[in-house]
């Protein structure tokens, strides 16, 4: 008996013969389940006013969740609301795009030199630990609070996972196929496009993946702090302008953007690389 | 193999029960999607015997084995041990599980994993210190007590779990595939061990496997499951006694005889 | 560690060899921004000149005091909560289920979006942006700590049962040594994030701390210090980063010899998961 049919022991497995009671069972389950997250939901909303009542902490932080929900539902009847979505979205992804035309290539070129990659590897560690944002105060000075500002930002936070990626997934080649492409004297270019290319793929696309998610997430601290246009800017003025809820509202749009881009991201990259299943987690 | 004088504190593990199962059946899954993968097993294990189950890969020899160590409740049937119906695993029997690279934990060393249930059981330090060094020189690794498992051999690592095993007082030993990823020859001496401690110790243990060179060498009887849902096709019993040679049992014409009439079993 | 091992020779150059890019870029700043007359790209001497000043005046030293303060507790708390936390989460299945659509919210939520709500309810002392920094810190640790509870083998809890270990004795030397990997892939995230963190909590509003010196500099147009600055944080993530390498290699040493041991060399496992 195999591990996998210890850890999934038959009933798991789908049964062809009779397909309706398992469905029944399984979705009874399914019932339980979202019932428990309902529970879990209202108690969160209970505990929530609970603080509130009480004051026990401040009611800027914790204000009504009746007064939230009613933002977030007036905001997606607004343009102004749906202009700074594309705006902090597109500034994002333009970012982002930057990142991959620099990185990917960069990435490969140092893959595939060894010289190159101990000459550079100091430098890409500084960068990747240099936490991006605290260039903002420069930037602004140097750029104002425009969206190329923040669209260079992103772009300086996000081009490091992918270049570390894609070097990684370029160096990392099984010693069987390094093996077999010199014995059988395979030239450089067709190494390159067939052997080089192929294996780098998933790493950078997982590069590209946590980076996407990242420019988001850098995206909206840039327009946080500088009040640039975006629904970064908006929260913080929100927040300013004393409508806690309102500010609040746009938090949570701002995750649900978060978990939305996310999601895609992983659907993008299974159907892109579904030969390549295994190699979807790799070194952060 | 040099350990007997090593074993004194092991003495009292003689077996002095017996373990069986009785009209074990075992399902999973409920109602009208049920799949039943074993049915109404009657398997005994006397003191100080060896039984090695076998069948064909899938047959449900490692459900069965489960049921025995009281890590699956049987769906109908009861497993007893003595006079006693077990409920969850006990005290007295110890596993040795296939995979023993997962099963022994790479961040304790070997002395450590081989004392490690005791810890579990509130024994001393120092006490739990000699015991796990008798039981790895029972094993025939007086030296690796300090290393990480990691930086065993298979063989190796098979014999720090055996000793696991036999630190926890256990008088029944079950063995999962125990010898399915070590190489011949360390499979032979594995064997041998195995031989070895029951007749030193007076265990009792249960293999399963599905070599059946390895089932008519190591058990006084091979019983042999087949069928879905498995059952018990035959029983055979192997008539060499405690003593055993990799080479002159293995020429006898009872041991070809045996394996004959195994594999015939498992073929129909 | 096997640079340790070469001959001196050998050891220049490969030293030289990590190094020279860095020097050449140091020395290509200096010697093109010599005279320059922007105010926005002032001279690489006139920013050295204002990080010496700043480390000798010792606001810098009192910058970078108070904020690696706030970054370590914060990590610290944030470590302590999210192991705790997903252990618990991570063995109770049900829970975990349950609990699921939540954390992956929490988790896709920008932290810098929640950073002026809580300033500004909170105010703007330490405390604030130590918890700041901690509830930040605490989703990629939590999230991967109940990853590698889940990831135990079978085998380990098939043997923690068949061998009784109690509950305490389990969940010490089994479950939290096993996730250990994970839980510590997490901090490395976290450090990440507790770093940006950190320097947008002092630019939002601080009276202290390396963000503040950064932010006061660039608004009454310091820009040689402002950039100073800057240079100090990226130092200081770099040195966080070097630390947490060395603890991690303490906590994980059987982790990355075992990992050697058993595939040849090629040390590189797949673990974590990238949370920003």
């Amino acid at each position: 008996m195999t591990i996998a049919e210890k850890l999934y022991p038959p009933s798991v497995a789908p049964n062809p013969k009779k397909p309706s009671g398992r469905r029944r069972v399984r979705s009874r389950k399914r019932i339980g389940l979202a019932a428990w997250q309902l529970g879990t939901a209202l108690l969160i909303a209970a505990v929530w006013t609970l603080v509130y009542e009480s004051g026990l902490l401040s009611r800027e932080l914790v204000p009504p969740l009746w007064d939230v929900a009613r933002e977030f539902v007036t905001l997606a009847g607004t343009a102004a609301f749906w202009a700074a979505l594309a705006t902090t979205v597109s500034n994002a992804l333009t970012g982002l795009a930057a990142g991959i035309v620099v990185g990917v290539p960069f990435g490969l070129l140092l893959g595939i030199s060894q010289a190159a990659y101990r000459s550079a590897q100091f430098l890409i560690e500084l960068g990747r630990s240099f936490p991006v944002i605290a260039l903002l105060p420069v930037m602004v000075l140097v750029l104002g609070a425009t969206s190329q500002m923040e669209i260079v930002v992103v772009f300086s936070g996000v081009l490091w996972p992918i270049l570390v990626q894609t070097i990684y997934g370029a160096r990392r080649i099984d010693p069987v196929i390094a093996d077999t492409v010199r014995g059988y004297r395979i030239p450089p270019l067709l190494r390159f496009v067939k052997v080089v290319l192929p294996n780098a793929a998933p790493f950078a696309a997982t590069g590209v993946r946590i980076a996407a998610s990242a420019s988001i997430l850098i995206a909206i601290g840039v327009e946080v702090l500088s009040l640039t246009p975006g629904m970064g800017g908006n929260l913080a003025r929100a927040q300013t302008d004393g409508a806690p809820a309102l500010a609040l509202a746009y938090v949570v749009y701002a995750g649900l953007v978060g978990l939305a881009m996310n999601k895609i991201l992983w659907t993008v990259e299974g159907r892109a690389l579904a030969w390549n299943r295994r190699a979807t987690r790799s070194e952060p | 193999m040099t350990t007997a004088e090593h074993l004194d504190l092991l003495d009292e593990r003689r077996a002095r029960h017996p373990l069986a199962v009785k009209g074990l059946s075992k399902s999973y899954g409920e109602g009208s999607t049920a799949v039943r993968v074993l049915e109404d097993l009657d398997v005994r294990v006397e003191p100080n015997e060896i039984v090695c189950i076998v069948g064909p890969s899938g047959v449900g020899k490692t459900t069965l084995l489960r049921c025995l160590a009281g890590l699956l409740a049987p769906t109908t049937g009861a497993v007893m041990f003595g006079p006693t119906t077990m409920t969850g695993p006990i005290l007295e029997v110890g596993v040795v599980f296939q995979d023993y690279s997962r099963s022994l934990l790479p961040w304790m060393r070997t002395r450590e994993n081989v004392s490690f249930p005791l810890q579990g059981k509130g024994m001393r330090k120092a006490a739990r210190r000699a015991l796990a060094d008798q039981c790895l020189n029972a094993v025939g690794l007086p030296d690796a007590g300090r290393k990480y498992p990691w930086q065993l051999s298979g063989g190796m690592q098979q014999r720090a779990a055996i000793a696991r095993a036999l630190a926890y007082q256990s008088e029944v030993l079950l063995m999962d595939e125990p010898f399915a990823s070590v190489d011949a020859q360390t499979r032979f001496d594995l064997e041998d061990l195995v031989l070895h401690l029951r007749k030193r110790l007076g265990i009792s243990v249960v293999v399963v496997t599905h070599d059946i060179d390895e089932a008519v060498y190591l058990a006084d009887r091979v019983v042999v499951l087949s069928g879905h849902p498995a059952h018990v096709v035959d029983v055979v019993e192997v008539p060499f006694g405690q003593d055993r040679d990799q080479i002159q049992t293995k020429a006898e014409p009872a041991f070809t005889e045996a394996r004959a009439r195994i594999l015939g079993r498992i073929r129909r | 560690m096997t640079t340790l091992l070469l001959p001196p020779a050998r050891l220049l150059l490969r030293l030289l060899e990590r190094l020279w890019l860095v020097a050449v870029l140091a020395a290509g700043w200096w010697f093109v921004s010599a005279d320059s007359t922007s105010v926005y790209f002032p001279a690489l001497s006139a920013i050295w000149d204002a990080l010496v000043s700043g480390i000798t005046s010792g606001t810098i030293r009192t910058d970078v005091t108070y904020s690696l303060t706030n970054i370590v507790l914060g990590l610290v708390l944030a470590t302590i909560v999210g192991t705790a936390l997903g252990i618990l989460i991570g063995e109770l299945e049900r829970l975990r289920q349950v609990l699921d659509p939540f954390l992956q919210f929490v988790r896709s939520v920008p932290q810098s979006a929640l950073i002026p709500i809580v300033i500004g309810a909170l105010g703007i002392g330490q405390a604030p942006k130590i918890y700041m920094i901690a509830f930040a810190c605490v989703w990629p640790v939590l999230l991967n700590t109940i990853d590698g509870v889940r990831a135990i083998a079978p085998e380990v809890r098939d043997m923690a049962k068949a061998y009784q270990i109690p509950h305490s004795l389990r969940l010490r030397r089994m479950v939290l040594p096993a996730a250990m990997p994970q839980i510590m892939a997490g901090v490395r995230v976290s450090l990440a994030v507790g770093v940006v963190v950190m320097v947008v909590s002092e630019i939002f509003s601080a009276t202290v701390g390396i963000g503040h010196f950064i932010n006061t500099a660039g608004s009454v147009f310091d820009i040689s210090a402002a950039w100073a600055g800057t240079l100090v944080v990226g130092a200081l993530g770099y040195l966080l980063s070097l630390a947490f390498i060395v603890v991690e290699k303490a906590m994980l040493g059987w982790y990355f010899k075992s990992a050697g041991a058993s595939s040849g060399g090629a040390t590189t496992r797949t673990r974590g998961k990238a949370t920003k």
